[in-house]
């Protein structure tokens, strides 16, 4: 296949002529921009002696040599990048630009040039300080794609958004079969409804030949055919029913149960696995796997391959007794057929078309919605109802206007086909009529022919639509795969070993981190926190605390280096009895729906009341609780009573205390509530963490003031550690916060 | 606070931007010159030559240019040449082909100030109108391209991208 990333015959016979045979290629990209900003192809090559790069036309347009590169670099900007060479003498020479299709490739060239050849990376000559203007550009770039891929890596085609699965890699044919793997348990049930389908499909073509008979027994005077039919008629009539009251209920329980078997699965596996899984989706998007693609499957299975079924019966059956009767005429009346056929595909692609767009509009009108009903207060508080009027009318007139255009293709659609198929009977009329008077055929076998010839444009039409159908399926079963076939990344191992009293003796040592490889959020962890001990985290956002806690608690593993806890390594622990022995405060408490008992009891869900309110008591929770009409018993959650955020809070600290925990973790607990409520908390969190391990982080140093212990993170590593006089005295980083937050409180205390 | 003066701004007549011997831009304000790592638009979208932000090499503000076109011709020139670098954004002279693949991932084939290019978007959202007749579309690597005026486009380009959006 043609890919525009191949370098042209030119380019490469060039490069022959001036590397030899004895230079192979250690990495290549493709540069999309030229010097003077316009799109171009040159091929940038690096080999074990040069880095060269060749324009389309063959000519050489930039040429080192490794050992002259001082250090090389990828510098990326809004919507282009260049690929910067640093020569001994510190000048810079940009070798090549390109735009941020091409990134991953020149990544991929440095990194190969840094760890194979040895040359400097990032340009540490120069202290240049390009990470600051990178990191908010990387997170717009983060937002439009979801995805830390937007790429098929197999064909290289982009990917629709929110998934790796990619339509065009699908595996069709495996992914159906493996589909079917799901009817399997229920085959009894499977057989009978295909038996149902086809007894009811074949006994549908009898009806037609009946009523042939009838009006043939009517012409020929035969009265015994005009008492036996319309008996042969009824019992037929009454078969098809009873037998299609039975296929309905078969087919969809089959349906039900299948997808049934599927959601749980989903579901299940979505629970089991680990954080990092959660990292790189959206929330919304998996929850459409559980619900839209599980729907999307049962539609295909209990309506899609059931209308292929009949259809292709019906298109045999019918077939065969037309050809019988006279095959002259039926090869006739099939003229109208392709037609139908390339029609029906034709109008099924326009209305797909449409239809995205009508989905799009009602997108565009729901966030529109979304936006506004929820920040009601802002728009009132602005004055801006008007306008949010006039947004949702126009939003609501794009989709007015879509839903016109679906009707207008369906309303010329729908009667141009009908027309045709009238047309088509009307033609085996004429033609039949004359064979009819010629005494070739009878009345009743001319009408026979023409109801069944009906029977058989229908499902054409409906084979107009099947590759589409099955297209869907295929895809949204490849995406509930997907989940169904990722490992967690963090598993219990076979040997692994239950915590159950623990002492709560923590040490990190040598611990390195990151969530993707370019950039390590912790570098050379080593820290030892004694039973008991409190030590609070403090650095800036970013430093790496949150990511050190999720450590301790095995959200994720360590890339290099170990976690014990008393002494054995997290890795063989049972995650389950790890996190029982952990509680956790966060930042913004979560409660689900349900009581505030049942969220305080969340890890204990067999917790007596008494040991409920004796947690909420230490929570400071218990009176605020009590001054609510239902007490424990009021709903939270969404839908339930509106709890400040230090009440939630507090929620959350009792939810954490009832466990019981040997070690301790709060997540700035107190950051986004007034002094009082602190004070409230802070009480709450002093009998919570008293006798055991606290990991504690703290935007607000003065909440740190308890801490046995405080541990300064600075860009992932531990920058200082000490107790608050001993770091004060120290004058680094943390006496500087200390400064700074002392600053700002006497300027708002004035 | 609208008749206020920004901080940090810097005043046209007293700034200098230049080139040092390797090429590398240097501010100079009042009689101390400084290196410059970048330059950053506050509006790159609604407006990229003013408020643009001069920044060193620690990230650091060394200052604010209210606007690009008050600078002395050198000075202008050495910063339009280092945004032009930093904001690679082609215009969009004529749409040849639009395609809708799949997924709601559309492909387009244009042509730009810059050349031909083929790109593919994520759907509608990619296509952002800024104002009633200014465009501008992130493709699905997050390149960005314009469309300056729709007015301005011809008749089967216009009807090209009104399929889209």
């Amino acid at each position: 296949m043609y890919n525009p990333n191949d370098p042209s015959r030119v380019v490469k016979k060039r490069l022959r002529e001036r590397l030899g045979n004895s230079e192979s290629i250690k990495a290549t990209a493709m540069s999309d921009i030229d010097g003077g900003g316009k799109y171009t192809r040159r091929w940038v090559f690096l080999t074990k002696k040069r880095l060269i790069v060749i324009e389309l036309d063959g000519s050489i347009t930039f040429e080192k040599r490794v050992k002259d590169i001082e250090s090389i670099e990828v510098r990326e900007f809004a919507g282009s990048g260049m690929l910067i060479v640093e020569t001994g003498d510190g000048l810079t020479e940009e070798a090549a630009r390109f735009t941020k299709t091409q990134s991953k490739d020149f990544l991929k060239v440095t990194k190969v040039a840094i760890s194979v050849l040895g040359v400097n990376g990032n340009g540490n000559g120069n202290g240049n300080g390009n990470g600051n203007g990178d990191s908010f550009l990387k997170g717009e770039e983060e937002a439009s794609n979801g995805l830390d891929d937007s790429r098929c890596p197999k064909c290289g085609r982009p990917l629709p958004s929110g998934t790796s699965v990619c339509p065009f890699c699908v595996h069709k044919r495996k992914v159906l079969a493996r589909l079917l793997g799901y009817v399997r348990p229920h085959w009894k049930a499977a057989a009978a409804s295909i038996l149902l389908l086809v007894t009811i499909t074949m006994l549908s073509l009898i009806p037609p030949i009946l009523l042939g008979k009838l009006i043939n027994g009517i012409t020929e005077k035969d009265t015994s055919l005009l008492v036996k039919i319309p008996i042969y008629l009824i019992s037929v009539y009454a078969a098809m029913q009873v037998l299609s009251s039975l296929r309905v209920y078969t087919m969809g329980w089959l349906g039900e149960n299948i997808i049934f078997d599927v959601r749980t699965q989903v579901y299940r596996y979505l629970q089991m696995l680990s954080l990092n899984f959660y990292d790189r989706r959206r929330t919304g998007e998996l929850m459409s796997r559980v619900t839209n693609d599980t729907a999307n499957i049962r539609a295909f299975l209990v309506s899609g391959i059931p209308t292929l079924l009949v259809n292709v019966v019906t298109m045999v059956g019918v077939g065969i007794i037309v050809f019988t009767i006279d095959w002259k005429l039926a090869a006739i009346s099939l003229l109208p057929v392709p037609v139908l056929l390339l029609g029906t595909s034709l109008f099924a692609r326009k209305i797909h078309g449409i239809y995205h767009t009508i989905w799009r509009s009602w997108a565009r009108m729901s966030s529109v919605l979304a936006d506004t009903i929820p920040g009601v207060l802002v728009v009132k508080a602005f004055a801006q109802e008007d306008r949010e009027v006039d947004k949702f009318e126009g939003t609501n007139k794009a989709l007015l206007s879509a839903d016109m255009d679906s009707f207008r293709l369906r309303s010329m659609f729908f009667p141009a086909i009908g027309l045709l198929m009238y047309l088509g009977s009307v033609f085996v009329y004429w033609r039949g009529g004359f064979q009819v008077v010629a005494g070739e055929l009878k009345v009743g076998d001319l009408v026979t022919f023409v109801s069944l010839i009906w029977m058989f444009y229908a499902p054409v039409q409906s084979l107009g639509t099947i590759t589409d159908q099955v297209q869907m399926a295929a895809t949204a079963a490849e995406r509930i795969f997907e989940i169904l076939d990722s490992k967690p990344e963090i598993r219990d191992s076979r040997d692994s070993v239950e915590l159950s009293d623990i002492q709560g003796h923590i040490v990190m040592k040598d611990v390195t981190f990151s969530y993707t490889p370019e950039k390590k959020v912790l570098t050379d962890i080593n820290l030892e926190i004694k039973p008991g001990e409190m030590i609070g985290l403090a650095g800036s956002s970013g430093s790496g605390k949150s990511t050190l806690v999720k450590l301790v608690s095995r959200f994720y593993d360590p890339e290099e280096g170990y976690v014990e806890i008393d002494g054995v390594d997290l890795r063989r622990v049972n995650q389950r009895s790890l996190r029982e022995r952990i509680g956790i405060v966060l930042q913004e408490p979560f409660l689900f729906h349900g009581s505030i008992a049942e969220n305080i009891a969340y890890g204990r869900p067999h917790a007596g009341m008494k040991e409920i309110v004796r947690a909420a008591k230490a929570a400071n929770a218990h009176e605020f609780i009590l001054r609510l009409p239902n007490g424990y018993d009021t709903e939270v959650g969404e839908r339930g009573a509106r709890l400040s955020g230090g009440e939630k809070q507090r929620i959350s600290i009792a939810r954490a205390i009832i466990n019981s925990p040997s070690i301790i973790i709060l997540d700035e607990a107190t950051s986004s509530v007034d002094t009082v409520t602190e004070r409230m908390i802070q009480e709450a969190l002093e009998r919570l963490v008293e006798g055991k391990t606290t990991i504690a982080i703290a935007h607000r140093l003065s909440t740190l003031r308890n801490a046995d212990k405080l541990v300064i993170l600075d860009e992932g590593r531990i920058v200082e550690q000490g107790t608050h006089d001993e770091l004060l005295e120290r004058n680094g980083v943390y006496s500087k916060l200390v400064k700074m937050q002392t600053e700002i409180a006497k300027a708002r205390a004035v | 606070m609208s008749a206020e003066e920004i901080e940090n701004l810097l005043d046209p007549g007293q700034i200098e931007i230049r080139r040092d011997g390797s090429g590398k831009p240097n501010i100079v304000i009042g009689d101390e010159e400084k290196p410059v790592s970048r330059f950053i638009r506050s509006f790159p979208l609604t407006s990229p030559n003013t408020y643009v932000s001069v920044w060193d090499g620690d990230g650091n503000e060394l200052g604010v240019i209210e606007n690009v076109r008050k600078l002395d011709e050198s000075s202008r020139k050495v910063v339009d040449e280092e945004l032009e670098k930093a904001y690679f954004m082609p215009r969009i002279r004529k749409i040849l082909r639009v395609k809708e693949l799949y997924g709601g991932i559309t492909e387009f084939s244009v042509e730009t100030d810059r050349g031909y290019r083929d790109f593919e978007i994520h759907g509608r959202s990619a296509v952002r109108m800024m104002g009633a007749s200014r465009v501008v579309i992130t493709d699905v690597d997050g390149n960005k391209y314009e469309i300056r005026n729709l007015k301005d486009l011809d008749s089967r380009s216009k009807s090209l991208f009104g399929w889209v959006v």
